[in-house]
């Protein structure tokens, strides 16, 4: 037998109810995000990997899934990150308007087969055309109240600066400068050492803890001007993330997985969770590849990571679905839907409410109208 | 991820064990009477507890969050690569090496038909790269154990194997040709760990540290 219903490795559906909860929930979120401004946009799925990859990004072309577009004979790639294809609406569609806010829900790909889960969803804004602080703290707040919204009580928050590492690594050749890179995302500064790191950049490796130790820690950075401002910048981060002080946590040498942040990024994290929740940051270089030179933010966040915290409060619908006999009337039944409770329409042959999955039926009174019987009711009373 | 305020650390079962704990006890962490059949031990320390298993099991228990920190050997890391953990420390404890080795009187009528070189390894990705970085075609024969009898049994030409001493090769019939990886104890933490129990975990990465550079007489 070919067994030709089973999924590739971290593929799966999500079934009733949790479905149901997950399409409530992101719509929540993009009306949470709209009420701070931000407007929804549906990128494409798949586009020219021209535009979606990016030179320096290895790691993003390894994960992003491609075809032969067979109209074009282009290279196609399904999306991996909706980065590149909001700085790209922004550069083509909205610019120069500033600042322009813009938010997004969708599936992605993650071609690449070592993850557990390949097909992320992900609800993300991005905010474009302000350089300042201030929008780095709106986007990072925001995602603090999808995080709340979301029903992850206590979120731990760490902060870094993409444009460090740019900085200090300036000069070293490009094959180089990834595995440096690599190899300060995990922290093994001896490796760091027999690649040729120079010690600052080992330095950056050693920059981590509590938001309380920040400013004694990056000291040792004192001197250089674009350090001094990047330390800064991620100064004012912790400060305007309104989060616990003992909730937030400072990792220069960190920068959450992408190469494109030119300044401060953040990463959120949750006890019960063994990796990374939602991230962000600056990324002010990216839409030049689109032909305008822009500052932008943002931050996505992984709804199908976060489902088993999700509010359930409506997702015991079938249980409170309505069952309707085929004599009822449409009239009886289309009032009952805009009240908003389900109604499940009997079918030839079927075994009545409770097979259906419904926790109610409608039947006739006296007076000879359709009146709505609870089944839990009844039973409780039997 | 582990989820109660605890914390659990992973440590290798085999040689690695009893330096592994030695080397805690040193930090004034004492893990209490490990009995075999159980996997999670107390220790003297309040929410720590010590989780026993096999290296690769500790490896995928701290990147998947069930542990928050672990000590486990470099050439695991090296194989599989794992995402979202540090690889904090070089612990520098059971010191080894990753090498190719052939026979020494090579059978020349052992190689296979078209000439592509077979390689015989446990460690089949760092083998496969290796090669590959080394621009040489080569057919990898992933084994579990016994990689060192394979170019006798006519499987291979060349294996690439774990070394300690050097006598199982010796014995064998091979020589040790390329160093690919020297191979030692790391103390991983998973990354969420780091941030989430940073308060638990950081004195302990600060007193590992110190121990180690005390050991060694030279300091990160």
């Amino acid at each position: 037998m070919s067994r030709r219903w089973l999924l590739p490795h971290g593929v799966e559906d999500v079934l009733p109810p949790q479905a149901g909860v997950l399409y409530r929930h992101s719509r929540d979120l993009l009306e949470l995000c709209g009420l701070h401004g931000y407007q929804p946009i549906l990128p494409a799925l798949f586009e020219f990997t021209e535009s979606l990859l990016l030179d320096s990004e290895n790691e993003l072309d390894l994960r992003t899934g491609k075809l032969i577009d067979q109209h074009s004979g282009r290279m196609l790639g399904v999306r991996a990150d909706f980065s590149a294809q909001a700085a790209r609406i922004y550069a083509r569609n909205f610019y120069p308007d500033a600042p322009v806010r813009l938010c997004y829900f969708g599936e992605l790909l993650h071609a690449r087969g070592g993850s557990n889960n390949r097909i992320p969803l992900r609800i993300g804004a991005e905010l474009f055309g302000s350089s300042g602080m201030d929008a780095s703290i709106e986007v990072a707040r925001l995602l603090s109240e999808c995080l709340s919204a979301s029903g992850v009580d206590e979120s731990f928050w760490v902060v870094g600066h993409g444009g460090l590492f740019q900085h200090l690594a300036r000069d070293l050749p490009p094959d180089v400068r990834g595995e440096i890179q690599a190899a300060l995302q995990r922290k093994d500064l001896d490796e760091m050492r027999k690649l040729g790191a120079p010690e600052e950049l080992i330095l950056l490796g050693t920059l981590y803890g509590a938001a309380a130790d920040f400013d004694r820690a990056v000291s040792a950075l004192e001197g250089d001007p674009v350090c001094t401002r990047s330390v800064a910048e991620v100064r004012a981060l912790i400060d305007g993330l309104g989060q616990p002080a003992g909730n937030v946590s400072f990792d220069l040498g960190e920068v959450h997985g992408c190469t494109y942040h030119t300044g401060v990024v953040f990463a959120a994290f949750a006890p019960g969770y063994g990796s990374v929740i939602a991230r962000g940051g600056r990324y002010d270089e990216l839409a030049s590849r689109f032909g305008h030179s822009v500052s932008a933010t943002g931050f996505d966040l992984d709804l199908r990571a976060l489902l088993t915290e999700l509010p359930a409060d409506a997702s015991n619908a079938r249980a409170q679905a309505v069952y309707a006999p085929a004599e009822v009337d449409d009239e009886t039944i289309d009032r009952l839907r805009q009240s908003g409770r389900p109604v499940v329409r009997a079918l030839e042959g079927d075994q009545g409410a409770r097979a259906c999955g419904c926790g109610a039926e409608l039947r006739l009174n006296e007076a000879g109208a359709w009146q709505v019987a609870e089944l839990a009711e009844e039973r409780s009373g039997q | 991820m582990n989820a109660g305020d605890g914390i659990v650390l992973g440590l290798s079962r085999g040689r690695l064990l009893q330096q592994s704990l030695d080397l805690l006890a040193e930090t004034g962490l004492q893990v209490h009477t490990p009995r075999e059949r159980e996997m999670l031990h107390p220790t003297n320390a309040e929410g720590v507890q010590v989780l026993i298993g096999r290296g690769i099991d500790i490896m995928t228990l701290v990147a998947r969050g069930a542990a928050h920190a672990g000590i486990v050997g470099s050439d695991l890391l090296l194989e599989h690569e794992p995402d979202n953990l540090h690889q904090m420390l070089d612990l520098r404890l059971g010191q080894c090496r990753i090498v190719t080795a052939a026979l020494e009187r090579p059978d020349a009528g052992a190689r296979a038909a078209g000439g592509k070189m077979r390689v015989a390894a446990k460690l089949s990705h760092i083998a496969a790269r290796h090669y590959s970085d080394a621009g040489r075609q080569v057919e990898i024969i992933s084994l579990r154990g016994g990689v060192e009898t394979a170019p006798l049994l006519g499987l291979c030409e060349e294996i690439v194997d774990i070394v300690d001493t050097g006598r199982t090769l010796r014995e064998n019939g091979l020589v040790e040709q390329d160093v690919i990886a020297r191979v030692s104890a790391r103390l991983i933490i998973n990354k969420a760990a780091l941030v989430v129990h940073g308060a638990r975990l950081n004195p302990l990465i600060a007193d590992l540290r110190t121990i180690v550079a005390e050991r060694t007489g030279a300091g990160d």
